[in-house]
């Protein structure tokens, strides 16, 4: 297990310095000249050229790639062009907003999806089986711009039931900082009317964020527990006379949980780029949000920050389910192969 | 809010149950959260930008989207008055161009403080104006020809010139401008000689009215009162200021629908011209000095003969598009100055619509059925560009020009037309003055020295006839002669026609119907002067 861990950390190394190798000829391939764009309308050729320089935007390519991942290995992501703050500032500030978003949409796709698919496969066929085989294909057919601002403007516009957008309302006061994700912080501050308004504001974003995810989830749980439900170990299983919630537990479950997980695992991903439409909808203040700027900016530093963070997060989030199957099933074991 | 602990406890003691009633509270809370009229109260405005600050430096940044921050807790020595170009005293109670331009003196008004209780008085104002210089950044450009900052006594300051400087006074009355920033903020906060620019990145102090509470990058910027303010608090003035940062434009539009928020600034068109009817809300409708251009490839093809360029200004509908397109809330321009800009030459002639009169020009120039392409092209993001080019392709058709449009992202769009090489098209420009002189139109669009990277002479117009008016003209003294000079230089380029003056159009800011004391000047465009604004 031990060894399976380290070969996956090295190869995470591997995955982050090929990310942004491609990220960065990308980012550069396209034409377009920041400097210019942010020196301002007015600026003179000596104002331009001055930026350029402040920003190393003078150097040769390949240079400026050796320089930016020399700095990456001490842990420095560069200077933002448009925010003239260091990239990591920027990313500290943002990325907690961004997870406390992906978080909940993910909390809403786990305990939403397993149980419905486990239900529409034991209702296979049923009338419940095809409602939530209608509601998933849409989940996934609407894209988040179109869904998000539906739910706006019939929560929002007409019932006023909740808040359109942003992490908290317009007189709330952020909770004193710790980990930078409002309801955590919330807690920790024992601030218990902040806290409520906070899961007020997520509400939203995150039931538009994990609409797509929740479908996918829902119709790979019914598929793989359909398989179980006709495996010989569950016929075997009723015929002991058990309770048919503790066979959907004990068996069911627990067997259609490893494509499942696989799925989870993979949809972190989907997650953490629609978190990129989500939080322009939304006003959330995440990386997406910062990231839309960045590209139409082309601020080389902040992009390359968020692909590296993005691209950690979620083979980190891999990693932890390849973890996850040894405990789901004892019959994997990684340490076989060392 | 306060914590009540006990919700707490009870929360920990039955979990599963305080979960429920968690999420229970927080639907409850959702039924009626709270709207506008609760929330922020008439006391505070708030605002929204569609447009994240890049900074808090007041000196640093010619950026569109800061300025509405700096205006909160900075002021300028000078001031535009009203909606007028006239130049009044703000900071300084007086202020003295000699005759011959190159000594200009500023009376500074006694008894005014920044925020952090440091007086406002001339080695103040001096180290501000040589901070402005020092960082490069900004205005000062403009400043350029300053050679010293004297103090004579404690509330004079004299500055002398290496030469005269058409625009320069306005430069201290500006959206951007050597703003005064406290000396004691700019002693303690500078690092490794940056001018503390760093600091002042997250940070004001100034004398305005009011002071930064808290500030989130992307997120909001609260300004509450100065106290100490030297125009006094009576009348109707907010107690707070907020700023919200909203980049979804349809969020936006329900949000003012809503009341939540009271002025929107940086939002599409589109989404103003949908907001105009909406109960309580209010677009205003005044003439600015955004001027707009379709600018022709002066140096490459058929359109470096000036007859084709005039053919195409004939060929244009402007009728159609100032009715139809902008709804009446435009009209046609005449040449590179706005009509109510200073210095705008009346007698300039006017380009009218008479495709007849276009064949003719071009069947002078040898083109009798056209027979040519031209390249239109725009960038994402400007929703005036698009249909604008759409109508000149139309137009032009009927004088057998092809136009072909091509869409590009800002970046490549400007790197495109910045580089003489790659540059061969006809493009749509807006333009709005930072100083008030017609220079500033004419130099950065026109000038030969502005081709390139160097300005936004990307149709590579040259002409040295009109360089050399513009060189006089800045240095002039005297301003009956400018005004002389700058009249021929407007009759050159509208005669040799390196672009068509499309249309000068209206200031339209939507805002709620309560908001009182908004009043629109066009060199200070997107920012508010909060202090004149209160609520009904």
């Amino acid at each position: 297990m031990a060894g399976f861990i380290v070969r996956r950390l090295a190869l995470l190394v591997v995955v982050v310095v090929g990310m942004t190798l491609i990220t960065f000829i990308l980012t550069h391939v396209v034409p377009g000249d920041p400097a210019r764009m942010l020196a301002g309308q007015h600026a003179t050729l000596d104002q331009v050229e001055a930026f350029r320089r402040l920003y190393g935007l003078d150097r040769p390519l390949p240079e400026q790639y050796l320089i930016y991942m020399n700095g990456l290995l001490k842990g420095d992501l560069g200077q933002s062009l448009t925010t003239r703050r260091p990239v990591l500032d920027d990313l500290r500030q943002f990325l907690p907003a961004t997870l406390e978003l992906t978080s909940a949409a993910l909390v809403l796709v786990i305990l939403g999806g397993i149980p419905l698919g486990v239900l529409a496969a034991v209702r296979r066929g049923k009338a419940l089986d095809h409602v939530i085989r209608v509601v998933t294909v849409g989940g996934v057919s609407l894209p988040v711009f179109w869904l998000g601002i539906a739910l706006q403007i019939v929560l929002y516009r007409w019932l006023g039931w909740l808040p359109i957008g942003g992490r908290l309302g317009i007189v709330d006061i952020e909770p004193a900082r710790v980990t930078g994700m409002y309801t955590v912080d919330a807690l920790i501050a024992g601030d218990t009317a902040t806290f409520v308004s906070a899961l007020v504001y997520l509400i939203l974003p995150a039931s538009t964020l994990a609409a797509g995810s929740l479908a996918v989830v829902t119709r790979m749980t019914r598929a793989a527990s359909i398989e179980v439900l006709d495996a010989n170990y569950v016929r075997t299983a009723r015929a002991k006379g058990l309770f048919e919630t503790v066979i959907l537990r004990r068996h069911v479950l627990r067997n259609a949980m490893i494509p499942t997980m696989t799925v989870i695992g993979l949809q972190v991903g989907t997650l953490l780029a629609g978190n990129v439409l989500t939080e322009v909808v939304f006003n959330w203040p995440g990386i997406g949000l910062y990231a839309v700027n960045a590209i139409s900016y082309l601020d080389y530093a902040a992009i390359m920050g968020v692909t590296v963070t993005i691209s950690l997060v979620y083979v980190t989030v891999n990693l932890l389910v390849d973890i996850a199957y040894v405990v789901l099933d004892p019959r994997i074991s990684y340490g076989a192969r060392d | 809010m306060k914590f009540d602990p006990s919700i707490l406890r009870e929360g920990t003691r039955i979990s599963r149950r305080g979960a429920l009633g968690v999420l229970g509270a927080g639907v409850a809370f959702g039924a009626n959260f709270p709207r506008r009229a609760g929330a922020a109260g008439s006391d505070t405005l708030v605002v929204s930008s569609g447009g994240e600050a890049v900074t808090l430096d007041p000196q640093v940044s010619f950026d569109g989207t800061s300025p509405l921050l700096w205006r909160a807790c900075y002021e300028t020595l000078l001031k535009l008055d009203g909606s007028s170009i006239d130049i009044v005293p703000n900071l300084a109670e007086a202020f003295e161009v000699a005759p011959d331009g190159l000594t200009y003196t500023f009376k500074i008004r006694p008894g005014i403080a920044f925020s952090d209780g440091e007086a406002l008085n001339a080695a103040a104002v001096k180290r501000s104006i040589e901070r402005q210089i020092g960082v490069q950044q900004g205005i000062a450009y403009a400043l350029s020809t300053v050679t010293s900052v004297e103090t004579p006594d404690d509330l004079t300051v004299v500055l002398k010139l290496s030469a005269p400087s058409d625009g320069l006074l306005s430069a201290f009355a500006s959206t951007y401008s050597p703003y005064m920033i406290s000396p004691k903020a700019l002693a303690e906060n500078e690092a490794d000689g940056d001018l503390a620019q760093g600091w002042l990145r997250g940070n004001m102090v100034g004398t305005g009215p009011y002071v930064l509470e808290s500030y989130t990058q992307a997120q909001q910027a609260v300004f509450s009162r100065n106290p100490d303010y030297w125009k006094g608090w009576d009348g109707n003035h907010f107690e707070r200021i907020i700023v919200k940062y909203i980049q979804e434009a349809t969020t936006t539009r329900l949000l003012l629908e809503q009341g939540e928020i009271d002025i929107a600034l940086f939002l599409p068109d589109d989404a103003v011209e949908a907001l105009d009817g909406t109960p309580g809300v209010t677009v205003t409708n005044v003439p600015s000095f955004n001027l707009y251009m379709i600018v022709l490839p002066s140096a490459k093809g058929p359109t470096t003969d000036k007859r084709v360029r005039q053919a195409i200004s004939h060929g244009l509908d402007y009728g159609t598009w100032v009715t139809d397109y902008m709804g009446g809330k435009a009209q046609q321009a005449r040449g590179p100055v706005p009509s109510t800009f200073v210095g705008f030459d009346p007698t300039v002639p006017q380009y009218d619509y008479d495709p007849a009169k276009a064949k003719a020009l071009l069947a002078e120039a040898g083109y009798p059925d056209g027979g040519f392409t031209l390249k239109y092209t725009y960038e994402t993001g400007y929703w005036w560009k698009r249909p604008l080019g759409e109508l000149f392709q139309s137009n032009m058709k009927d004088l057998g020009i092809t136009v072909e449009i091509q869409e590009l992202s800002p970046s490549a769009w400007g790197d495109l037309l910045s580089n003489p090489d790659t540059a061969e098209h006809a493009f749509g420009l807006v333009w709005w003055p930072t100083l008030v002189t017609p220079l500033d139109f004419m130099w950065s669009v026109f000038a030969t020295g502005a081709q390139g990277t160097s300005g936004f002479n990307w149709g590579y117009y040259s002409n040295p006839d009109f360089d050399a008016l513009l060189d006089a003209g800045s240095v002039e003294p005297d301003a009956a002669k400018r005004t002389d000079i700058y009249n021929k230089a407007q009759h050159i380029i509208v005669d040799e026609a390196p672009a068509l003056f499309v249309y000068e159009k209206n200031y339209r800011l939507p805002m709620r119907d309560n908001v009182q004391g908004f009043v629109f000047n066009g060199v200070y465009i997107e920012m508010l002067d909060y202090f004149a604004l209160g609520k009904a």
